[in-house]
């Protein structure tokens, strides 16, 4: 029952009422059906009440003197809220309620930005108020590859030598750096071949608009300045080939887009302009502090080697990788000023050790510049001095194993950790650095894979001067590169999480990640007891395990970054995952001999994962089934190893004080996925069988296939769907997993639930799997949209395979019930959504880059007092729900108002529970408003109720914004009357009333929805 | 199927708030109120004799077999080398009686200084030294010890083994609503309006599966302290303000969609709740000269004549100089200042270990709320027990967290004895729970593993134990014709298919698993239905299948799985 895709704005809507009686005038289509209109006569007075109906803009009561008309806008009577009062004072009339909906257009921008998004943002209100303005939206999210992402990103010069991974599909790349020159290298690190197309490089710019009062700061995408960056030209056109290259050449039997791709084929390695195929934009590209955006899609072959696309000079690089390894040698600079006896310290803040190279000190803010104050920076000399080493730094060495340049650097090697004199290697009484100059200090080094801090600096001097050489844990540019080189923790990464929420424009990529993240549920804390066998240090275990969740997500949204991404796709990411198999217990499962297989991972991607429980399977088909995962290991291994399943163990050691030189814990590598052969067990029957019920027990005998049910009706219905593992041998027994996961993504009983938990996600909570019978003609419209993201998924996209997540989506996004009454509020907030869309309700971009509500990304402690929403730390494999009353109750409530109340008022000398959330109430309205209406108590509650409540309808805020008004005119007492129009607008006064009133509307319930 | 799972709202809705449905979809669901409700109108008097019940969860799986010790089995020492508890040279463990309270008498000597078995008195079983507190419980007849508690096809799963424990319904993840909630459902959908606000209330961080439930409020408080609303501008003043919006707000109609009942329901319940907490002194510092934890035992514990305790007296003479009940700091954990030699003082004999501070301030805030309101149900957890490795023995991991165990069970008996205010000792059951034993032979890591039936300890002033009831230790005694009469299923069972017949065949039966013969549903149901006065057909309901005799839960027999089990084992 599809309904018309058209969208125009509806007419009004009328009720007539005569003696009590309501009847509709006109057809209301899919509008919820009409309120009941009362009319009472008492004491001369007649009463018109009616309850109210979603989405109203306004509310009129129009009367005439015949049933027919013509009918107006009665105005004798008062209105308020849901009721109207007049005099008995005419002869007989006939009244209607008039109700004017809000518009096709306003509803579904509230929608999109409530689901679509971690709610509505200023900016993203105004933006997407223009007409068809909010349709594109849905078309914008879908695409994220084409948002720039620009506030988490950094440059480093380190590289890496990850090895491609064996994808199947074209895998999409986007980064965004610098631009350090005009002329792009493509390269590959080694002898091989790879495919490469849609090479793009836009610039960033931001625009200031300015439109009456109304400043917005927009970040804008530039064309792709490249000449035939999609390989549709012959290769001559735009690119220069070196004779290391010269095998490449356009083809076009392998291709992302179009009909062409470049087919690169090096007979030896890559490294500058010489080696690469090579292209100089014109005009040239500006340098100072230009952002930009580089982004392509690969597709490896057998013998790939790294391929690396960078702009010459140190701008920015990106790898066709999943995910970089830690990065070599790391260049660290900071200014400072000397006082005392200026002596320069490095030291680690804990035992351990880290390589430092070409150290230098210069006098003035410029690195680099003028003479080296230190004797020895280079470390060359054979010795330490002048460099001298107090006690815990007495192992400290002169080191020729590495270098950055040279033969040899600083091994810096504490026992314990240091502090500045006397507990550090440092250089005092340096000639030319004198008390009170200023100085600049610059290195190189390599972090320390114990994940200590190396702090450089000089005698005295805090900040600056202060130099710890580990990304900041604070920043999302800082917290990101700490999860790139996998030093950060859970906490790190939870931060870098909600700052992605909070502030990406990505923010359908935001929330399918959170989606997906808690769909195929890890939990950290089980990582970290499995790494405790290995390990005895909770900081290193922490950094383990947050790595592995860090790598998932990075792959789901890689993923989720490429057109043809499939369900099947990010199925297999799951499966591959080491904090899946670790959490689901494949870890130690053995299936050979007589071992009985764990079906703790089989079990679950039938219940949670794929099918829903009770839902085409039973016990035998998980004891079957489980055998197919045993062998799916996980193990430390060389980064360059991270994606090859049959990687031997890392032996790499390192050589820490304390820690024997073989253990586990010395091993310097990544914790991946590891196929144990020798542990798997061959299945014996067919999984998704019907079974023998007298099979013996733990050995089921299959009799014949499982056949799908008439509910599902055709294509489906009647189909068998046993899956017949062929024997293996030898390590082709991985294939086994993977047999299972494809046979699995694309069954209807998959398509059903999958669909219906993204329905759950995207309109309401009440679809279900398992029940609908799709050969009724009289199902639900429930049902029907479940049918039709089934019919979607069922559609082979248009790189031939089924379960398109894009087509799917698209598919939700188009229906009736996602974009009309049936999908607005009809959510609850989860903790997450909730504390990051009370920050985005505030949030504009001030024309200076600032913003009028700021975070830490800190909400973890928040999030735990709002129901234990531990993020990544999920210890049920269900994941968090996504209903109502899971989240809802009077003491998580409770938690929920304190958090509004302090993220609005002042927070001195009250509980932090809003951590450093800060937000701008005044500064958003100054911004917005016109200075006329500063002091109008009725324009000021008019804003925050279109910001707080977009969906709503104006017809059913009255009251609301009464309550405002109210709040505005009346003393911090809460009794005495103090008028919004007498207080000076810079005072202090007026910042704590509004803060106060925009306080007091997240308070409310309407708040909690979305 | 849409299933219908606001029935309570609805009907508050009807009754009260009729005025704002105005969506014929709601009018559906508001002529659906089941026909259990109606039916539960007279039934049963949970929640109206006065009856109350204090669980506490210890996550993690606590080793039984080092809290209740059965030392008289020969292969108990054996299979525990390293963790066992030693048998006190002096002390004959045959001999019947009470239970030996081993206090103290020099007040220099550490509270727990006696390191080997405490003789429970039936001829079999020994606390952990650690558990002494528990002796003056165990002699007045208040206090049951359940051995050998689990349930048909055992999970070893921590996750697993809590939700069935929790949802009442063994290998049955898709439950999800709690044994104690369903509990409280029935009291709600007995009482109606009339009901209390406050029913069960877990004090922790989040509400536990136990208490969970769509259909009705149940309340749990992360931290008592901060259940109240802040003001606006600040809370000198402005909470007028700001609560007097929300109630306002509260009032006013709305157009209906998923959920909007809910939250109308649970603002509602906020804004009633606030204020029964507001009522209650929660705090730990003292406001002009009252205290919120200035509970103290009435004798002087453990002997411990010379402590010199902080507030609020320094009198010998005074009567309530006796320990405080809730240790939540280290001023107020046992006798923890004390007179040293050189007249110096020595800060350091403990009650419990100090990090149970924050177990017993949660501990603290959940009888205070049964004291204190109309809450039936209240509870919390610690965590910790989970000791694969360096369990210890008489001191270690293991005896830190029993200690927690032994005086949380001193002190509620004390606080609901002297105390006493909406909740009387007679009147409240304080119970255990746990997900599984641990393995009974220890491992190379000098721990023990998951495994399968584990202890559980219920106390009351109603629960019939030792000199009250047949006995006060269950599942665990001797083998002897006498015990049969008072324990159907002694420790040593006589039959094979109980996988022995003789000393020691307790260890090692099924790759090291304790065999149950009680299950978790029949010691909570006994509960539910005597003590909170649930009928057999509301059991049925909180605990699906309970009076099926096929299960066995009430009145014993052979368990779904053909294991024979006692049913309720009598101890109220």
């Amino acid at each position: 029952m599809p309904k018309s895709q058209a969208y125009t704005m509806r007419s009004s809507i009328f009720w007539a009422v005569c003696a009590g009686l309501a009847f509709p005038l006109s057809s209301f289509g899919d509008d919820p059906p009409p309120p009941e209109v009362k009319l009472a006569l008492t004491n001369n007075q007649k009463r018109l009440t009616w309850p109210p109906y979603p989405a109203a803009q306004r509310y009129a009561v129009q009367s005439a003197g015949d049933p027919a008309g013509p009918y107006s806008n009665d105005l004798s009577g008062i209105m308020s809220g849901y009721q109207w009062a007049g005099l008995v004072s005419q002869p007989t009339r006939f009244y209607r309620l008039a109700v004017t909906p809000m518009s096709d257009d306003q509803l579904l921008q509230a929608n999109v930005l409530n689901r679509l998004a971690y709610g509505p943002t200023p900016d993203e209100l105004e933006r997407l108020a223009a007409p068809g303005a909010a349709l594109a939206y849905i078309g914008e999210q879908l695409a994220p590859e084409n948002l720039p992402v620009t506030f988490d990103s950094y440059v480093t010069v380190a590289t890496n030598g990850v090895a491609l991974p064996s994808n199947t599909n074209w895998t999409f790349v986007n980064v965004t750096g610098n631009v350090s020159s005009s002329t792009l290298y493509m390269y590959l690190t080694g002898v091989g071949s790879v495919y490469l197309d849609d090479v793009q490089l836009r610039l960033i710019t931001t625009q200031v608009v300015t439109n009456g009062s109304v400043v917005t700061t927009n970040t804008v995408l530039g064309p792709n300045v490249l000449v035939n960056g999609d390989f549709e030209a012959p290769l001559t056109t735009g690119w220069t080939v070196s004779p290391n290259l010269a095998g490449s050449a356009i083809v076009n039997d392998v291709v992302c887009s179009g009909t062409g791709s470049l087919r690169m084929v090096a007979t030896a390695a890559g490294s500058t302009q010489n080696s690469s195929i090579w292209q100089t934009v014109t005009p040239t590209l500006p340098t100072t502090r230009q952002r930009c955006v580089l982004s392509f899609a690969y597709f490896p072959t057998p013998n790939s080697r790294l391929l690396t696309l960078r702009l010459s000079g140190t701008g920015t690089i990106i790898n066709a990788q999943n995910e970089p390894a830690p990065p070599t040698w790391v260049y660290a600079t900071a200014t400072g000023v000397a006082t005392g006896n200026p002596t320069l310290y490095a030291y680690l803040n804990d035992d351990g050790e880290a390589y430092i190279d070409d150290i230098k000190l210069v006098a003035g803010a410029v690195p680099e510049a003028g003479p080296n104050l230190l004797g020895n920076g280079d470390f060359e000399t054979g010795v330490l001095a002048p460099w001298q080493a107090s006690a815990d730094f007495i192992n400290s060495t002169i080191s020729t194993e590495l270098s950055f340049s040279g033969s040899a650097s600083l091994k810096l090697v504490a026992t314990d950790g240091g502090g500045g004199n006397n507990d550090s290697v440092y250089q005092s009484a340096i000639p030319g650095v004198t008390n009170g100059g200023t100085y600049t200090v610059s290195y190189w080094y390599i972090p320390s894979t114990r994940n200590r801090s190396l702090t450089v600096r000089l005698s005295g001097s805090a900040t600056p001067g202060l130099l710890v050489s580990s990304p900041d844990g604070t920043s999302a540019s800082g917290l990101h590169r700490r999860l790139d080189e996998g030093l950060a923790s859970l906490d790190n990464l939870r931060t870098w999480f909600c700052h992605q929420a909070v502030a990406s424009p990505r923010q359908l990529l935001e929330i399918l990640t959170q989606f997906f993240e808690n769909h195929f549920v890890t939990q950290h804390s089980k990582s970290v007891d499995y790494f405790d066998r290995f390990y005895d240090e909770g900081a290193v275990m922490n950094r383990l395990a947050a790595d592995l969740e860090y790598r998932e997500i990075s792959k789901w949204r890689q993923c989720l970054l490429n057109p043809n991404c499939t369900f099947y796709d990010l199925s297999e990411v799951s499966a591959e995952s080491p904090a899946m198999i670790i959490y689901l217990d494949t870890v130690g499962s053995r299936g050979n001999g007589d071992n009985i297989a764990n079906e703790n991972y089989a079990r679950e991607l039938f219940e949670l994962f794929c099918m829903g429980v009770d839902n085409g399977y039973d016990q035998n088909d998980i004891v079957a089934m489980s055998r197919a995962w045993t062998g799916w290991s996980v193990d430390i291994v060389d980064a360059s190893q991270v994606n090859n399943p049959f990687a031997a163990r890392s032996s790499n050691y390192g050589a820490y004080p304390g820690v024997g030189f073989n253990a586990v814990s010395n091993i310097i590598g990544v914790w991946s996925f590891k196929y144990v052969q020798e542990n798997h067990g061959t299945n014996r029957a067919p999984i998704l069988s019907e079974w023998d019920p007298n099979s013996p027990p733990g050995n089921p005998r299959a009799i014949g296939p499982k056949i799908v049910p008439a509910r599902f009706g055709p294509p489906w219905a009647g189909q068998p769907y046993q899956l017949q593992i062929p024997r293996r041998t030898g390590n082709a027994s991985i294939q086994d997993g993977y047999d299972v996961i494809r046979h699995l993504a694309d069954l209807p009983f998959t398509m059903e639930y999958i669909s219906v938990k993204l329905c759950r996600l995207f309109v309401h909570d009440d679809f279900a799997h398992g029940v609908y019978d799709y050969t009724d003609p009289n199902r639900s419209p429930e049902a029907e949209l479940i049918r039709q993201c089934m019919m979607t998924w069922n559609t082979p996209a248009s790189d031939g395979r089924k379960g398109n997540i894009r087509n799917l989506l698209t598919t939700i996004f188009n229906s009736e019930l996602f974009r009309r009454h049936a999908g607005s509020m009809q959510k609850v907030k989860t903790p997450l959504e909730f504390c990051i869309s009370a920050v985005r309700a505030l949030r504009s971009a001030n024309p200076n880059g600032t913003y009028t509500a700021t975070t830490d990304g800190n909400f973890a402690p928040i999030l735990s007092r709002m129901g234990a929403m531990s993020l990544f730390n999920r210890a049920d494999p269900d994941g968090y729900p996504e209903t109502g009353p899971a989240w809802i109750s009077a003491g998580t409530l409770a938690e929920r108002l304190r958090f509004v109340q302090t993220l609005c008022m002042n927070q001195s000398g009250r509980p932090n529970d809003a951590g450093n959330n800060t937000v701008d109430p005044v500064g958003l309205l100054k911004r917005k408003l016109p200075a006329t209406s500063w002091n109008n108590a009725s324009a000021v509650a008019d804003y925050f109720l279109g910001i707080l409540f977009p969906a709503e309808g104006q017809g059913n805020l009255t009251l609301y914004r009464n309550l405002a008004i109210n709040f505005l005119s009346t003393g911090d007492s809460g009794t005495t009357s103090s008028p919004f129009s007498g207080l000076g607008n810079t005072s202090a006064a007026y910042d704590t009333r509004v803060r106060g009133m925009v306080a007091m509307l997240m308070t409310l319930q309407r708040f909690q929805e979305q | 199927m849409q299933r219908s799972n606001l029935n309570l709202i609805t009907r508050r809705g009807f009754l009260d708030r009729s005025f704002k449905t105005g969506l014929a979809v709601a009018l559906s669901t508001l002529t659906d109120i089941p026909f259990v409700m109606k039916r539960a109108l007279a039934e049963g008097s949970i929640g109206l004799n006065g009856k109350k019940l204090l669980f506490i969860w210890l996550r993690g799986a606590n080793d039984a077999l080092n809290s209740v010790i059965p030392v008289m089995d020969s292969a108990y020492a054996p299979n525990r080398p390293t963790i066992r508890i030693p048998l006190d040279g002096q002390t004959n463990y045959s001999t019947p009686g009470g239970c030996d309270f081993p206090i103290n008498a020099a007040s220099g000597d550490d509270t727990y200084s006696y390191a080997s078995a405490i003789r429970l008195g039936n001829g079999f079983a020994a606390f952990h030294p650690s558990l002494k507190f528990l002796a003056p419980v165990y002699n007045a007849g208040e206090l049951a010890l359940i051995h050998r508690v689990g349930y048909p096809r055992q999970s070893r799963s921590h996750f697993d083994s809590q939700n069935y424990w929790e949802n009442g319904s063994p290998n049955n993840n898709l439950s999800k609503d709690g044994i104690f909630y369903r509990t409280m459902l029935e009291y709600l959908r007995g009482q109606g309006a009339a009901a209390s606000a406050l029913t069960g209330v877990s004090i922790q961080s989040s509400l536990p599966l136990i208490l969970r439930g769509s259909e009705a409020p149940m309340t749990n408080l992360t931290d008592p302290n901060r259940y109240a609303l802040l003001g606006i501008p600040n809370n000198t003043n402005g909470v007028i303000k700001a609560t007097a919006a929300l109630d306002t707000a509260n009032g006013i109609a709305f157009p209906g969609k998923r959920n909007r009942d809910l939250l109308q329901l649970q603002y509602e319940n906020l804004n009633k709740t606030l204020d029964i907490f507001a009522g209650i002194d929660f705090d730990e510092n003292p406001v002009g000269n009252q205290y919120g934890n200035y509970y103290r035992d009435d004798e002087v514990t453990d002997n411990d004549s010379q402590w010199a305790s902080g507030t609020p007296s320094q009198n010998p003479n005074d009567p309530n100089r006796g320990y405080y009940l809730f240790p939540t700091t280290a001023v107020k954990n046992g006798g923890w200042q004390r007179p040293g030699p050189n007249g110096a003082q020595v800060f350091d004999k403990y009650a419990v270990p100090t990090n149970l501070h924050s177990f017993f301030q949660n501990l603290k805030a959940a009888a205070l709320v049964l004291n204190k309101t109309d809450a039936i149900i209240a509870g919390t957890e610690y965590g910790g027990f989970d000791t694969h490795s360096n369990q210890g023995g008489v001191t270690g991991a293991h005896s830190n967290l029993n200690r927690g165990i032994g005086w949380a069970m001193y002190a509620l008996r004390k606080y609901f004895t002297l105390y006493a205010d909406k909740a009387t000792w007679e009147n409240v059951v304080v119970v255990t729970l746990t997900e599984f034993g641990r393995t009974t032979v220890e491992n190379s890591d000098a721990g023990t593993d998951h495994a399968e039936a584990g202890v559980m300890f219920v106390a009351g002033g109603g629960v019939k134990g030792y000199g009250r009831g047949p006995t006060g230790v269950f599942n665990c005694g001797p083998d002897t014709p006498s015990q049969a009469l008072v324990d159907p299923i002694p420790w040593i069972p006589g039959g094979a298919d109980q996988g022995g017949g003789v000393d020691g065949a307790m260890f090692g039966v099924n790759n090291r698993y304790l065999r149950r013969t009680t299950d978790y549903r029949s010691v909570l149901g006994e509960i539910i239905r005597k003590h909170l006065g649930a009928t057999q057909g509301q059991l049925q309901r909180i605990i699906p299948g309970y009076a099926n005799p096929a299960d066995a839960l009430m009145n014993g027999g052979l368990s779904t799985d053909s294991t024979p089990i006692r049913g309720e084992v009598g101890i109220l």
